[in-house]
């Protein structure tokens, strides 16, 4: 059998390994790699066509990568940094959001905060380098295509790069039923420790299945982000040595949707959102048309550093999968 | 259709000064009477100040070697489940985790934040029956118990927060009969000493029925001002046997700290049983006397056995 040559566009990062002179045992499955980039903030969508599978070949993705950069000319110029003071990377996690879709099948409810799809590749700088892991791989058929968009709430441009890694599939049957992963968020307002008691609250639209089946929930992701109340400009930077701190007094309650517990009494943001990978594990079923409310409190605490106020942006999100026919 | 094994969060907090002994909630510990939970997990986050005022400016917050979660033992049961024969250091009930900016994984980063997490896993969910609740009671050490020094922050509130993790069962389903429930049992040697042995009140199996090992956690404690941890686990040396019976050993020699506890997460997997009345010897000593500019005794070791065995629910 011909070894297949997957149809990358020109100005596309190229992983063309048959001309490497790569050959798979399992006859026409190889890696799979697509990649194409965007602008946000300027009003510009990705080169789906680059992210399209080959016309001849359906693809397995197992993995959507993400990486951010300040422009389009400087795309390499890595991590992001404060427009202001030219120095601390910022904190992208919380304030780009990405959708994507497969034929007329949503991966996500609406737009998701990349930081709650996924998790920073740097914990660190926790900021520009994401990998969203998929619960099981989607089969994408021969020219078809898992659609992204993106969008922003800062008012300046970034460039991103999204790009999905897998196999091709030659040879596999088309299954009849997929698991699809489903992801739905709460990006919550801002939450200000300015001394008095404030409170912010989701919508029975956000963590909600929208979906007429039932979801197998695997895990929330709750992740916090801290900025000073500063200027509109130097809004977002990032203070990711003060997050703990700050997100021992941001405190969290949930409820169901049928009126039963989740989160009983306020609690602490990474005490319910635990471990490195700000996972809450909990497999089970959430039946459709259902979701979860969550209360967020700021302890009526002040904080500020040098007499800049400190600022919390609360990000939630609840991950599943649920077999489609395709 | 129903939400079926749904997640639950039971959670409370005290503000604790050192040498306090606190009870927490039970009732915010406990199962609706409608829906038994299955427990997996309890979690504790030490916040070095009190909640009740104002957070610190970052220079008031204490960063190297600065661990305040390692003053803060608990003690937990259910009716009449003993979950812990006895007040358990935290660091060693539980698997200390990286902190959120923490550069790498490792359970011993000095990072800049001094607020701490632990996670007790359960090596199995335990049921939570209806209308019973975590009973949890916290200490924090005397000042003076921390190093050879008296602890200055001492004078500091710390906030403990607990939180227990699992899910609600299925209404529908019937109560199980038995559930499986965790166990585990602590020793704290002393501060100074070039040889701590461990004694009968320590790393023992209280019960009346034998308890399912699952691993034994060392955590070496420092002294508040220490930033040289790690390194003590190269001079610390540890041997461990069951009973007095060396002829049954699991570490026979003396051997590293940090080889014995693996040094990712302080755990020296144990899959054996502990019959009732046994025990855990273990016995710490020290490969040199000086580091540096410190003399050795500015560690104390700590340990726990944990393990589970299966109970009758009534």
């Amino acid at each position: 059998m011909p070894l297949m040559k997957p149809p990358f566009g020109d100005e596309q990062l190229r992983v063309d390994l048959v001309d490497s002179g790569y050959r798979d045992s399992n006859d026409g499955e190889y890696p799979f790699l697509v990649s194409a980039q965007s602008l946000i903030g300027a009003g510009s969508s990705p080169n789906v066509e680059a992210l399209r599978a080959p016309q001849d070949c359906p693809v397995e993705v197992n993995e959507i990568r993400f990486m951010f950069s300040n422009e389009d000319t400087a795309e390499y110029s890595v991590p992001p940094t404060n427009p202001t003071t030219g120095g601390n990377s910022l904190n992208l996690g919380g304030v780009i959001a990405a959708q994507f879709t497969l034929g007329q099948a949503p991966l996500t409810a609406g737009m998701v905060p990349i930081g709650a799809l996924c998790h920073p590749s740097n914990l660190l700088l926790d900021g520009y380098h994401f990998h969203w892991k998929l619960p099981y791989p989607i089969y994408v058929p021969a020219g078809d295509l898992i659609q992204p968009a993106f969008s922003s709430n800062l008012d300046r441009v970034f460039g991103v790069r999204v790009s999905y890694v897998g196999r091709t599939a030659k040879n596999k049957r088309r299954p009849e039923k997929m698991k699809l992963p489903y992801v739905s968020a709460y990006r919550g307002p801002m939450i200000t420790f300015a001394g008095t008691s404030s409170t912010v609250k989701s919508t029975e639209r956000d963590l909600a299945n929208g979906l007429s089946t039932p979801l197998n929930i695997t895990h929330f992701v709750g992740r916090a982000y801290g900025f000073l109340a500063t200027d509109s400009t130097s809004t977002y930077v990032d203070i990711p040595w003060m997050v703990d701190e700050i997100t021992s007094a941001t405190l969290v309650k949930m409820l169901r949707s049928d009126g039963f517990s989740c989160v009983k009494e306020y609690t602490p943001f990474y005490s319910v959102f635990f471990g490195s990978g700000r996972k809450f594990v909990c497999p089970h079923i959430m039946p459709p048309k259902t979701h979860y409310k969550v209360t967020l409190n700021n302890s009526a605490l002040s904080f500020n550093i040098s007499g800049l106020l400190m600022k919390v942006l609360p990000v939630i999100a609840l991950h599943g999968w649920r077999e489609v026919m395709l | 259709m129903n939400y079926n094994h749904a997640p639950v969060v039971l959670s409370d907090y005290k503000s604790t000064v050192a040498g306090g002994v606190y009870q927490l909630d039970v009732s915010k510990f406990s199962a609706d009477e409608r829906a038994p939970i299955l427990l997996d997990d309890i979690t504790f986050q030490v916040v070095p100040y009190p909640l009740a005022t104002s957070l610190p400016s970052p220079s008031g917050i204490p960063t190297s070697g600065y661990r305040p979660i390692q003053a803060i033992q608990a003690k937990i049961s259910v009716g009449s489940w003993e979950l812990t024969d006895d007040f358990i250091y935290v660091p060693v009930l539980g698997a200390l985790e990286p902190q959120q900016n923490a550069p790498d994984q490792s359970y011993w980063s000095v990072v800049g934040s001094s607020v701490y997490f632990a996670k007790w896993k359960f090596p199995h969910p335990m049921l939570l029956p209806p209308g019973l609740g975590l009973n949890i009671q916290l200490k924090r050490r005397p000042a003076t118990e921390n190093s050879v020094t008296p602890d200055t922050n001492g004078a500091v509130a710390f906030t403990v927060y607990v939180a227990a993790h699992g899910k609600y069962l299925d209404p529908r389903d019937a109560l199980p009969k038995f559930s499986n429930v965790p166990y585990a049992s602590g020793y704290a040697g002393a501060w100074n000493k070039a040889l701590n042995i461990s004694t009968q009140f320590d790393l023992r199996n209280t019960l009346i029925q034998p308890v399912n090992m699952q691993k034994i956690v060392g955590y070496l404690d420092t002294n508040s001002t220490d930033t040289v941890g790690y390194e003590r686990t190269v001079t610390s040396l540890v041997r461990l046997g069951r009973s007095e019976n060396t002829k049954a050993p699991l570490v026979d020699l003396f051997s590293p700290w940090n080889i014995v506890f693996n040094h990712e997460n302080g755990v020296f997997p144990a899959n054996f049983q502990l019959d009732p009345g046994e025990r855990i010897l273990a016995q710490v000593r020290h490969a040199a006397t000086q580091l540096g500019s410190r003399s050795y005794w500015y560690v104390a070791p700590r340990m726990a056995i944990t393990g589970w065995r299966k109970e009758k629910v009534i």
